[in-house]
């Protein structure tokens, strides 16, 4: 049988289309295929739309101070149980996922936007400014882990929008050195020859052509890239370098959940186990997208 | 393979250069004046207070002359006075280096032990429930932040069961939870490479060889197998080495213990800049010489690679 195929220009070679089926629709499909995935995705938009609509779900104010209800124990009346003021912890972790989700998001679009940037002119240029870009890398990544994020807190100071800029400069390395390679070896390809020749300038040929066509890694880099900020993001505020009390966010809440261990093992509980399922359901998502997007599993 | 190692260190010292620049500029990132930033807190602070922290910094001169002072000074061993507590940087970072470098080690050992035993167990039952109870507790581990599991082996340890002391140091028994709580996530990634890579090595001609000549199924794993499996682990213990430093960060604070992760916090809280930058200059440089060493291991654990 024969396949029906839409004539193709060189120029659009790089997004191919057979049978109507794009690579999108196949990848989307392998990704519904895989049931980590699946479950990963599904509570991720949850703990996204809890955070979305948490003024309306939370069922107290999450800074009303109670003292007559202070270490209260999970009960009806307050499921996750009560703080050392007395405030509803179910209420602090609904409206704290939306700062551990903003902090996690924002270093993402950071890192992302910058680091994209820099991979897409230092993979297509190459010299000199790619030569300088990849030493000054190497600079940041001698800083393991969570000094990077910490020296970036020292100098603007601790608050929740310097740690989103912290977390989000720490990733910009693995961004912009994935990108690079990406752009490397996509440059090499016929539809970007094509362009050229057709007229286009490097900036449309970067946008329009080789961007879209590096599009896969970048998202499963994202992935990753979430979860380790929702940690990095949590661990800044657990040591008081993030958010600020008396907002209400997991990793802050961690920290105060300490000098109360030894009689209140719930406010330590529920704001971890918030933390948890959400990198989890990142993970799951991640690790789904990358099975989908990898070209050894394409069927031929 | 001497060619190699004096190639790579010479490629370590503009590394190394930038990494001095950056720490010498943390200071004058500072937005506003980094004298008064350092005063602020204090009850009083003149003009004069700020002249002199200005000059005990030496931030009246171009910034050129600066950065040539700094360097010089770290050359001989001068980091700068703590601004706060008004001690050698150097001493005190010397003074906190060993509880850290302690708990990394320990944590290292650890997470090794657990990683390498889980991963092979995976490998050999892969596809069982075994493989996959593996990987959803390597899952769990990556996913799960450290401080928190150090507040439930606190709780579940020292409160409920009291086998182990809550906090401090001194003796193995305070060493075990925190080093437990910072060695999951590294035991769940080599849980995971090890079983990537060991399923890859069982895969190959001469594991069949040593099958076909009888070796029993132990002596191929770990005469064969294991040891060409664990060199990617090797690869990735230098860089996780320097996430399990800096990663005591959190959990000496947890913990309270002593260890330069809580000498950064307290100093960076303080804005003790001095002491800030000391800490961060020489995290920095000891990450880059383990790096350093780990990539000349690999010719001593794979014979195939030569260096040019």
């Amino acid at each position: 049988m024969a396949e029906q195929t839409r004539p193709i220009s060189p120029v659009t070679q790089g997004i191919k289309t057979v049978n109507g089926n794009s690579e999108f629709r196949k990848t989307a499909r392998r990704l519904a295929r895989n049931k980590g995935a699946l479950a990963g995705g599904v509570i991720l938009v949850l703990i996204v739309l809890m955070a979305v609509f948490a003024p309306l779900i939370a069922p107290e104010d999450p800074i009303d101070q109670n003292y007559g209800r202070v270490l209260q124990a999970p009960n009806a009346e307050t499921p996750f149980g009560t703080d050392q003021f007395g405030r509803d912890i179910l209420s602090r972790i609904i409206i704290g996922s939306r700062q551990s989700l903003q902090v996690a998001v924002l270093a993402i679009v950071i890192a992302s936007s910058i680091g994209t940037l820099l991979g897409l002119s230092t993979g297509y240029y190459g010299g000199w400014f790619d030569m300088t870009v990849q030493r000054l890398i190497d600079v940041q990544l001698a800083f393991p882990g969570i000094l990077f994020a910490l020296a970036v807190v020292s100098v603007l100071g601790p608050g929740l929008r310097n740690a989103m800029i912290a977390v989000g400069i720490s990733l910009v390395p693995s961004y912009a050195r994935m990108v690079r390679g990406s752009v490397l070896s996509a440059r090499e390809n016929a539809y970007v020859d094509a362009a050229r020749v057709l007229g286009a300038g490097d900036a449309r040929i970067l946008l329009r052509h080789i961007l879209p066509n590096i599009l896969a890694p970048i998202m499963v880099l994202s992935t990753v890239g979430v979860a380790w900020s929702i940690l990095i993001g949590a661990s800044l505020s657990f040591l008081g370098l993030g958010a600020q009390l008396p907002n209400p966010e997991w990793g802050l809440d961690l920290a105060q959940a300490r000098d109360y261990i030894t009689e209140a093992w719930w406010m330590s509980t529920f704001p971890g186990m918030a933390i948890m399922l959400t990198v989890i359901s990142v993970n799951l998502l991640g690790e789904g997208l990358r099975d989908a997007l990898d070209p050894r599993l394409r069927t031929r | 393979m001497t060619e190699y190692f004096i190639k790579r260190l010479i490629l370590a010292v503009p590394v190394l250069f930038g990494v001095s620049v950056a720490v010498f500029l943390m200071m004058h990132l500072i937005p506003g004046d980094p004298a008064l930033a350092m005063l602020r807190g204090q009850p009083t602070v003149t003009p004069a207070d700020i002249d002199r922290v200005r000059h005990q910094m030496g931030l009246d001169d171009p910034l050129p002359i600066q950065y040539l002072k700094y360097i010089g000074r770290v050359f001989q061993g001068d980091f700068g006075e703590s601004v706060k507590a008004h001690r050698p940087v150097l001493t005190m970072i010397q003074e906190q280096a060993w509880p850290t470098i302690q708990l990394a080690l320990a944590a290292m050992v650890l997470a090794v032990a657990i990683g390498v035993t889980l991963g092979t167990i995976s490998a050999l039952r892969q596809n069982t429930w075994v493989d996959t109870l593996s990987m959803v507790l390597a899952l769990f581990g990556v996913s799960m932040p450290s401080f928190w599991l150090g507040l439930i082996l606190i709780y579940v340890f020292s409160v409920r069961l009291e086998w182990l002391p809550i906090t401090g140091q001194g003796g193995w028994k305070r060493l075990i939870m925190p080093a437990v709580a910072l060695g999951l996530d590294f035991s769940a990634v080599t849980a995971r490479l090890v079983r990537a890579s060991l399923l890859e090595v069982l895969r190959q001609d001469y594991i069949l060889a040593a099958r076909a000549k009888g070796l029993r199924g132990r002596t191929v794993v770990t005469r064969h197998a294991l040891r060409n499996a664990l060199i990617s682990v090797v690869t990735i213990i230098g860089l996780q080495f320097g996430f399990l430093l800096s990663g005591a960060v959190v959990i000496e604070t947890v913990f309270a213990r002593q260890g330069i992760g809580r000498l950064a916090i307290t100093a960076i809280l303080a804005k003790d800049f001095p002491l800030v930058q000391g800490i961060v200059l020489v995290s920095a440089v000891v990450y880059v010489a383990i790096n350093l060493l780990v990539d000349l291991s690999y010719s001593f654990l794979d014979p195939r690679i030569h260096y040019r």
